[in-house]
């Protein structure tokens, strides 16, 4: 029987499914396909041995852990007088620390959440490890407000339980809305992190190389088998969490600058503080991410998935928010001057020449406004090295910048209340130890879970090879 | 209601030339003389019964309200440079969709400058007694730096150990202290500020400054994206980006300093360092809502209920994903406009210093003689609603952003609340007279400066057709074909 003739679809002409496809962006820079993308990234955790580099930063992780916990059981049986805190300066190095950290664990969420809104096609392959460095650099930050108590066993007091003692927390304190922010925040970062983990879960499980993969992953997939009703709620899901990501990145870190902004200390009492704190947060997140990304593009031989393009885009972020963060330095000294409040001007004039501690104020603005300038050269940008070197700059730049803040209380408005803050040795047992929890957290990651998102780097590819041309799926959920 | 948009919906649209059609500008024009005629009659009408209740501050809030129109209008020619910028930048399609609407905004520029200048005015007229500005005022420049040091510390030593009544008549500081209702540590601040900074000479001179700089890198970006349209030069965009990284920041260190002398420096001793954003923001919502309203009235895209016969059809270019970025671009606007003036103010009633919180206590907070009085708490109210909630709700649907009738409608009720808050940036700085003829003074003179400039501004809109026919437009047109 002759049947009617199918109306036909007319689509350009597809590249052929053997592997030869190459990203016109340069989001992808070898010939692959979905078969070769999921065996390469799935490999890593099921079957490649590990590089002895892995042992190397494991080893390092392991010896700063060691450190921190020597630092902290010093800490519970001494009590925080062993750090370096006293009046005028009550925060000291844990403050700075819990900061930085959470200012790291800014731009996982900022990459997977907002760039995906903002339909970013870079985002994909580096927003897995982003995530997690998010949730492990969170845990970290949390670690530092629970010991500055100095009872951390009483820490639970944070949350408002009813209980017979009355105890309740101070709601008009920015250091309670940091209990919830920063809680709020570690959850729906978590969530974010597990719901884009399913499909790879389920690629895991059915890639598994013995019974106990198939069936620890078959168990964290939560019975995903690909059917189309699952990919919509999939899709839905995850764009509803991208949208309740994004305030969040914003609320963290504003909270956070609360801490210091709602008291009338001069120059803590800025109101520019607030946005000035989140630029910060994603400028050191980013420097995280290149810091991330490099080893992890020549152990594991990523660089056709995190390529070079993703590399120049991090520094082009890097040297936008730099910028932003420069520009809040700007505001604080145009402002302290053009106000003519005695306070501001006399204690920015301690700030950056007059105190002992001038040194850091250029320190800050070295690393974190100079140096980072060398990233509006391309060929900077395209240098894994120099922005590696830039990252790192970053890094001390940020730390520094909340030590700056840190340390103005050493200079109040009463000369005869001024004072002076030294760290001790276990204030930098517990702060390089923090690094050594990240680092061994991190290499655990590696070993067990996919690093790069297999699922999303499988949509660069075209539609006729079971991609969708660059665009996430989530993108039109609705 | 119009189908709710996806990417994957465009890919059925059929691959589309861009049309070179010139638009026609005559509702712009007719809108134009309107307001102008409407908007100068009110200001005039409202300003003659002012002056009639209050013959010592009539002629300030003349120029107090025109300051407020200068300010609004401001915010289009130099937000479009801004934006074209960023634009560049980022490769942004929204840039290419308004890019004509940006560069007749950025024409305006010299007529901008023009009408600035009756502000300028106002601090050499009358002694400089009526302007909008406080430290214009005569009576700090009545002596010399060297007498009014001397006489500043003396009257602060008198003040200090006498108390407040036996210094009233001695000294400048106590004087203006006691007739400002403030302590003498305030005003010898303001002597210093006005030494370093704020006098009129100086004041004029940056305003020439400015424009200079800005009108510069206007000029640049204009010129180069000339070359890029004739000839499709690739190094002409390379040569945009270069202007445009180093530009945002030239512009963004400009505009702190703009915006210091022109908004915040009629507070006598108010200073936040948060208010720079909170103005760009403004700035941003001003010029992406004004440029929305115009191209939708202008020409013809999709869902478009019946448009009048004779506007260019862009139908199949202007796609949905397009018209989405630019309401994703509105509210994001609105959200950190909003996310700024809530730190704002809630760092500053949490810190409750004199010098800061008496701004929001003149805005609303109860305690200043005539807040309540002329009613700024209810344009407080109307702001958290008008420029934050409502938005926020109505700009989450893709059904809204994608009907040129609803974003019409979403963007002139915008520009009102843009407008309104300039006014309640500016306007309350100083008590007046109870004729309530302040705010429709200022509404009146924002729309007779817009009728002004939007005259110029359509005369440069028609140089050229509404999308750029190059690459750059291609790229729109084909924009969801593979």
């Amino acid at each position: 029987m002759a049947s009617a003739s199918a109306p036909t679809i007319e689509r350009p002409p597809q590249p052929p499914i053997d592997g030869s496809y190459h990203h016109p962006e340069e989001l992808l820079t070898a010939a692959h396909s979905t078969a070769t993308i999921g065996d390469k990234i799935a490999d890593v955790v099921l079957a490649q041995p590990h590089p002895k580099a892995w042992w190397f930063f494991f080893g390092i992780g392991l010896a700063l852990l060691s450190a921190f916990g020597l630092g902290l059981i010093w800490l519970f049986y001494m009590g925080v007088g062993v750090w370096g805190i006293n009046q005028p300066v009550a925060w000291g190095l844990a403050i700075v620390n819990f900061v930085w950290w959470i200012g790291i664990g800014h731009a996982g969420t900022l990459i997977s959440a907002i760039l995906l809104l903002l339909h970013q096609k870079w985002r994909t392959s580096i927003n897995r490890f982003a995530e997690t460095m998010t949730l492990f650099a969170v845990m970290c930050a949390g670690v530092f407000p629970l010991i500055h108590m100095g009872r951390v066993w009483l820490g639970y007091w944070l949350f408002p339980f009813p209980n017979n003692m009355a105890v309740w927390p101070q709601f008009r304190s920015p250091l309670a809305w940091d209990v919830f922010a920063v809680s709020t925040y570690l959850t729906v970062s978590i969530v974010f992190w597990y719901v884009g983990l399913i499909p790879d879960m389920a690629f895991l499980r059915d890639a598994a190389r013995n019974k106990w993969q198939r069936w620890v992953y078959g168990l964290l997939c939560l019975g995903w088998r690909g059917s189309a009703f699952h990919w919509r709620r999939y899709e839905k899901l995850y764009l509803l969490l991208a949208g309740l990501g994004t305030p969040l990145v914003f609320s963290v870190h504003t909270i956070v600058s609360f801490d210091f902004a709602v008291s009338i200390v001069p120059l803590w009492h800025a109101t520019i503080f607030p946005p000035f704190f989140v630029a910060g947060a994603i400028f050191s997140g980013f420097a995280m991410v290149v810091w991330l990304a490099v080893p992890l593009r020549h152990l594991y031989g990523m660089k056709d998935m995190i390529t070079d393009r993703h590399m120049e885009l991090c520094g082009r972020v890097m040297i936008a928010t730099g910028l932003l963060v420069s520009w809040g330095y700007t505001l604080e000294l145009w402002m302290a001057w053009y106000s003519h409040s005695k306070y501001e001007w006399d204690t920015t004039y301690q700030r950056i020449w007059a105190s002992p501690y001038w040194w850091s104020y250029w320190c800050l603005i070295l690393t974190n406004t100079i140096l980072p300038q060398l990233l509006w050269i391309k060929r900077v940008r395209m240098n894994e090295l120099a922005l590696f070197l830039i990252a790192g700059s970053v890094h001390i730049g940020m730390w520094f910048e909340r030590y700056v803040i840190v340390i103005t209380l050493t200079r109040d408005h009463l000369p005869g209340a001024w004072g002076r803050y030294a760290p001790t040795i276990w204030d930098y047992a517990v702060m390089f130890g923090s690094v050594g929890l990240f680092m061994t957290l991190f290499c655990l990651f590696l070993r067990v879970l996919p690093m790069i998102s297999i699922t999303e780097i499988r949509e660069f590819l075209p539609f006729g090879q079971g991609g969708r041309d660059g665009h996430a799926c989530m993108e039109n959920a609705k | 209601m119009a189908a709710t948009a996806t990417h994957t919906d465009d890919h059925a649209h059929p691959p589309a030339t861009v049309p070179e059609a010139v638009v026609d500008v005559a509702p712009i024009r007719r809108y134009s003389l309107i307001a102008a005629v409407l908007g100068l009659g009110v200001f005039a009408v409202g300003g003659a019964m002012n002056v009639g209740a209050d013959e010592h501050h009539g002629i300030r809030d003349f120029f107090l309200a025109y300051l407020c129109g200068f300010v609004f209008w401001m915010c289009v020619p130099f937000g479009a440079l801004l934006l074209s910028m960023i634009g560049f930048l980022a490769s942004a399609s929204w840039n290419i969709l308004f890019r004509r609407i940006f560069q007749a905004a950025m024409r305006t520029l010299p007529v901008l400058f023009v009408l600035g200048l009756p502000v300028i005015a106002g601090l050499f007229l009358m002694g400089g007694d009526q302007s909008p500005y406080w430290w214009s005022a005569s009576k700090w420049h009545g002596l010399t730096d060297g007498q009014k040091a001397a006489l500043d510390k003396d009257a602060v030593d008198k003040f200090r150990k006498q108390g407040w009544d036996d210094t009233v008549e001695k000294g400048m500081v106590a004087e203006l202290a006691v007739h400002d209702h403030t302590k003498p540590e305030a005003v010898e601040e303001n002597l210093h500020k006005i030494h370093d900074w704020l006098s009129p000479g100086f004041f004029t001179l940056r305003y020439v400054v400015y424009f200079a700089i800005l009108g510069t890198l206007a000029f640049l970006i204009l010129k180069h994206s000339r070359t890029l349209e004739d000839n499709d030069d690739p190094a002409a965009l390379s040569r945009l980006r270069y202007i445009s990284g180093p530009g945002v920041v030239v512009f963004v260190l400009t505009l702190t300093l703009m915006v210091t002398d022109w908004v915040m420096s009629v507070e006598e001793t108010w200073a936040s360092s948060m208010f720079p954003v909170i103005f760009g923001m403004n700035m941003f919502l001003t010029t992406i809502t004004f440029s929305t309203l115009v191209f939708y009235t202008l020409v013809r895209v999709p869902n478009d209920t019946a448009p009048p016969a004779g506007r260019p059809d862009l139908t199949a270019v202007v796609k949905d994903k397009f018209r989405i970025d630019v309401g994703s671009l509105t509210l994001g606007f609105c959200m950190v406009w909003s996310y700024g003036s809530f730190c704002q103010f809630m760092l500053i009633w949490a810190g409750n210093l004199p010098e800061e919180i008496t701004y929001y206590l003149k805005r609303g907070g109860g305690e200043a003689d005539h807040a309540y009085k002329y009613g700024w708490i209810w344009l407080s109210y109307f702001l958290m609603a008008f420029h934050w909630l409502v938005p926020f709700i109505v700009l989450l649907f893709r059904e809204i952003k994608t009907s040129p009738r609803a974003m019409k409608v979403v963007t002139i009720g915008l520009l009102t609340v843009c407008a309104a808050d300039i006014c309640w940036w500016i306007v309350p700085c100083v008590p007046h007279a109870s004729t309530w003829m302040h705010l429709p003074m200022a509404f009146g003179a924002i729309l007779g400066v817009g009728g002004v400039w939007g005259l110029v501004f359509s005369r440069e809109l028609t140089r050229r057709a509404i999308l750029p026919t190059n690459r750059e437009g291609r790229f729109l047109a084909a924009w969801g074909h593979h």
